[in-house]
């Protein structure tokens, strides 16, 4: 993302051009009333059906079991929506060259792409509230101890994931090839947060589990059940600082290889 | 007999009515342009005949069969150039044109399509790195791969510079003389002008003109013009003429009658006519006078029925000119 | 002729796209392959547990490289107008469909052989005992799953979107055969029939008995119910393609 002189001081976000950018982003995707179902319906399904059912069918009531699954499919549908999605919307709009147009408007890159990722995140928030909501209601899981720190995780993954994302349409340029290619991704997020059950987790040897831990989701899962119980919030020091070199990563690598063109 | 047969087709997308009761024929050999501004149905309508769209009603025939029930069969005597369909951007041309041919049966050599199109020295090139005028030659090279004896053309030329343009008209009017069929749309005039035998001028999905080429721009009034005389007054000149600053108008059916007439008159009276011009008729007059009488029908939109007669033929009058 | 000429075109495309060899051939073979040889390691009764896991890993290459592959492929190129390109040629519909198909069913099906080699040699999984079985479902399921990804393009409003609306069968398809662990046993047991009567949990039933001891006569009895439920799923899915399959991108 290479940044041109302007007025602003450097550093300060325009922040009124990233809303717009966000606006025309959630213009597009609210507008389409078959795109909301379709994403809408298969998230809620994947992130609550199944800890619906499991809670459903335990003998006895294993809050531990539910959260656990819970998180993971929590983790599974996050990545999805944001990573999967940011790397092919902006890999689309790359090549339908929509992003050229934008930055001929004169939007700054940083802009153009904080947008994109607001954008994001505000849908993968709200899926996550609907998901949330639903299992409070219809199961025995009680509602997170510190619901705004729930909120605050909840967010900050999103915005890491689909910082991530960007990362993603980086590496693979084209549109089609996006989606495949997070795969292995949302696979490794998933069973790092536990979302194939306590049994997959159990069987992998130490190091791999130590280095699942080490993705975005793995801090998420952390600082969720400190939500959920209540807890000393100052044993939150390493997920925090696991989704900041995330964050700092994952910018630092858009801001020097993000391409705008289409490949020629 | 027809190449091309069309009978009270209409078409409409939810509410719009894209293609209006329009009917007409194409005989094999000739060239036939579809006119009109955007959104006239010229698309819908190449569409319509070449099977991607059903009708609502009325029929096409294309070489006497169903564009939609014997698509196989009508495919492999026709060549499409649509307005927007995609390439994969990642083959070459050259790849392109012989993946194609893997499709075609009987086709041209790769070379030879790749060389109709002008397209020899891009053989190598990705398709992504082409400019939009060699990817509309591209999409030429295909459509003409299986020696089509109908060939449908929207908008070919579109992005072309002017010299790929006539190479383009060249290869038209070649395939045309060796008994290709070719409907034509297009929005450039001189393109029409140059190519077909025959035209029809769509607007709101009706044929509002139609005919032969020749014929139409005959029926058109031509003008003359040239700068009024000094001591001369518009009232005595031969005809009615318009006067603006110097220059005087005239409209004229035949504008080279009208002209002898004007020389006649101005040398019985010893007056030099300075800035004498005669001019026949062309597409570009059509239309215009067809773009300013519907400008008028919807100024005068209470009032129409004065007009009522002359409206349902917008083009027929050329009455307001100058 | 024409069909040869898609089935070329198809492979063409899906080979010399080296960005989508890691995730379309590289993932699933990953998943397949990997996961028992790691189970086999990790576990006491390995043998048996990554027999048992690769045998339901088949359903994410069933999901992951004939269902996603082919949906994510067809939409987009519906997108791009180039279907509806295709179709100026003299190709029917069905010449077309039919050869994005039968390249995907190649592919998949070599895969499935390439694991099941690899995990013989990695894993010390035995080869099938009845390789006819195997190879019958590979096919058949391999062509359910492909022909049900091109119907479900129809759902499918825009390209990018193809997916966010795959992917979740892709771990449904993992959960029903097991390839996720032990997680199934968690769910509600009138939900099992249900997971059973996925194209790929039929297809991993049918290829466990290919696996499992047995004579022909008792393959042929497990391959019954399999078979009906491919065959109702195809039924599905060439209905839903006639009815609503979409050349080109909603005009609304």
């Amino acid at each position: 993302m290479e940044l041109k002189a302007t007025a602003l001081p450097e550093g300060v976000a325009p922040v009124r051009d990233v809303l717009a950018v966000a606006r025309l982003g959630g213009r597009l995707f609210w507008g389409d009333g078959r795109a909301v179902g379709g994403v809408a319906v298969l998230g809620v399904c994947l992130g609550a059906g199944l800890p619906l059912l499991i809670a459903a069918s335990l003998r006895s009531r294993d809050v531990e079991v539910v959260l656990g699954i819970h998180l993971g499919m929590l983790a599974m549908v996050l990545t999805i929506v944001a990573t999967t999605q940011t790397a092919v919307t902006l890999s689309t709009r790359r090549e339908m060259l929509v992003l050229k147009r934008l930055r001929a408007s004169g939007l700054r890159g940083r802009a153009i792409i904080g947008g994109e990722l607001v954008n994001i995140v505000a849908q993968a928030t709200l899926l996550s509230a609907v998901v949330s909501v639903i299992l409070y209601t219809f199961t025995y899981l009680p509602p997170p101890e510190l619901p705004l720190l729930f909120a605050a995780c909840v967010v900050a993954v999103a915005g890491v994931l689909a910082t991530i994302g960007a990362v993603f349409s980086i590496v693979t340029r084209r549109p089609d090839l996006n989606a495949p290619a997070t795969i292995p991704f949302i696979l490794a997020t998933t069973v790092g947060a536990g979302g194939y059950g306590p049994f997959v987790t159990g069987l992998l040897p130490g190091w791999v589990r130590w280095t699942l831990d080490l993705l975005p989701t793995g801090a998420m899962v952390e600082i969720a059940r400190l939500a959920y119980r209540g807890g000393e919030l100052t044993t939150l020091t390493g997920p925090v600082l696991n989704l900041t070199v995330w964050a700092l990563l994952g910018l630092v690598a858009v801001r020097f290889l993000f391409r705008w063109d289409p490949r020629r | 007999m027809a190449a091309i047969q069309v009978n009270h087709l209409s078409k409409s997308y939810s509410g719009f009515q894209a293609v209006n009761d329009i009917s007409f024929e194409v005989e094999a050999g000739t060239v036939f342009a579809l006119l009109g501004r955007n959104g006239a149905g010229k698309t819908t309508t190449i569409e319509l005949l070449t099977g991607f769209q059903k009708p609502d009603t009325g029929s096409v025939r294309v070489l006497g069969l169903d564009p939609v029930k014997d698509r196989a069969e009508v495919r492999g005597n026709v060549g499409i150039m649509l307005q927007e369909a995609g390439f994969f951007p990642d083959l070459t041309a050259g790849q392109t044109v012989e993946i194609w041919r893997d499709f075609t049966p009987a086709a041209r050599a790769a070379g030879e399509a790749l060389e109709l199109a002008g397209l020899t020295a891009k053989a190598k090139t990705k398709v992504r790195q082409l400019s939009g005028g060699e990817k509309r030659r591209l999409d030429l090279a295909l459509a003409l791969l299986g020696r089509p004896d109908v060939l449908f053309l929207d908008e070919p030329t579109t992005g072309m510079d002017p010299e790929a343009r006539r190479n383009i008209w060249e290869v038209v009017r070649d395939l045309a003389a060796r008994g290709t069929t070719v409907l034509l749309t297009t929005h450039y005039l001189e393109e029409a002008q140059q190519l077909a035998t025959n035209l029809a001028i769509m607007d709101k999905g009706e044929i509002v003109v139609e005919g032969g080429m020749a014929e139409t721009l005959a029926a058109r009034v031509g003008r003359v013009s040239f700068e009024l005389p000094s001591m001369i007054h518009s009232g005595e000149l031969p005809f009615p003429a318009t006067v603006r600053g110097r220059l005087a108008i005239a409209q004229a059916a035949d504008p080279d009658l009208a002209a002898q007439t004007l020389l006649g008159w101005a040398s019985e009276r010893g007056l030099r006519l300075r800035g004498l011009e005669v001019r026949t008729a062309s597409l570009e007059d059509l239309f215009l006078e067809l773009a300013r009488n519907d400008e008028m029908s919807q100024n005068n939109a209470p009032a129409r029925s004065d007009h009522g007669t002359q409206s349902d033929r917008p083009a027929r009058r050329g009455g307001a000119r100058a | 002729m024409s069909l040869a000429a898609t089935y070329k075109l198809s492979a063409l495309l899906f080979w010399r796209d080296k960005g989508m060899l890691p995730a379309s051939v590289i993932t699933p073979l990953g998943l397949a392959i990997g996961m028992p040889a790691l189970i086999r390691n990790v576990q006491a009764d390995g043998v048996t547990a990554a027999a048992q896991m690769f045998v339901g890993t088949l359903a994410l290459i069933l999901s992951g490289t004939a269902f996603l592959n082919i949906t994510v492929a067809l939409t987009m190129r519906r997108d791009q107008l180039l279907l509806k390109r295709l179709r100026t040629t003299r190709l029917t519909d069905r010449q077309i469909l039919l050869g994005e198909v039968a390249n995907t069913v190649t592919q998949t099906v070599a895969l499935m052989i390439v694991s099941a080699v690899a995990v013989h040699l990695l894993a010390a999984v035995p080869l099938p005992r009845n390789p006819v079985l195997f190879a019958v479902f590979a096919v058949a399921g391999s062509a359910v799953l492909a022909t049900l990804g091109v119907a479900w393009t129809a759902a499918i409003p825009r390209g990018e979107l193809a997916a966010p609306m795959t992917l979740p069968f892709f771990f449904l398809a993992g959960l029903a055969s097991g390839a996720m662990g032990s997680i199934k046993d968690l769910l509600p047991s009138w939900l099992r029939p249900f997971l059973a009567a996925l194209p790929t949990s039929a297809v991993v039933d049918a290829v466990r008995a290919s696996y499992g001891p047995g004579t022909l006569g008792s393959d042929l009895v497990a391959a019954a119910l399999p078979t009906l439920i491919l065959a109702v799923w195809a039924g599905v899915a060439l209905l839903s393609i006639r009815r609503w399959f979409r050349w080109e991108s909603r005009r609304s």
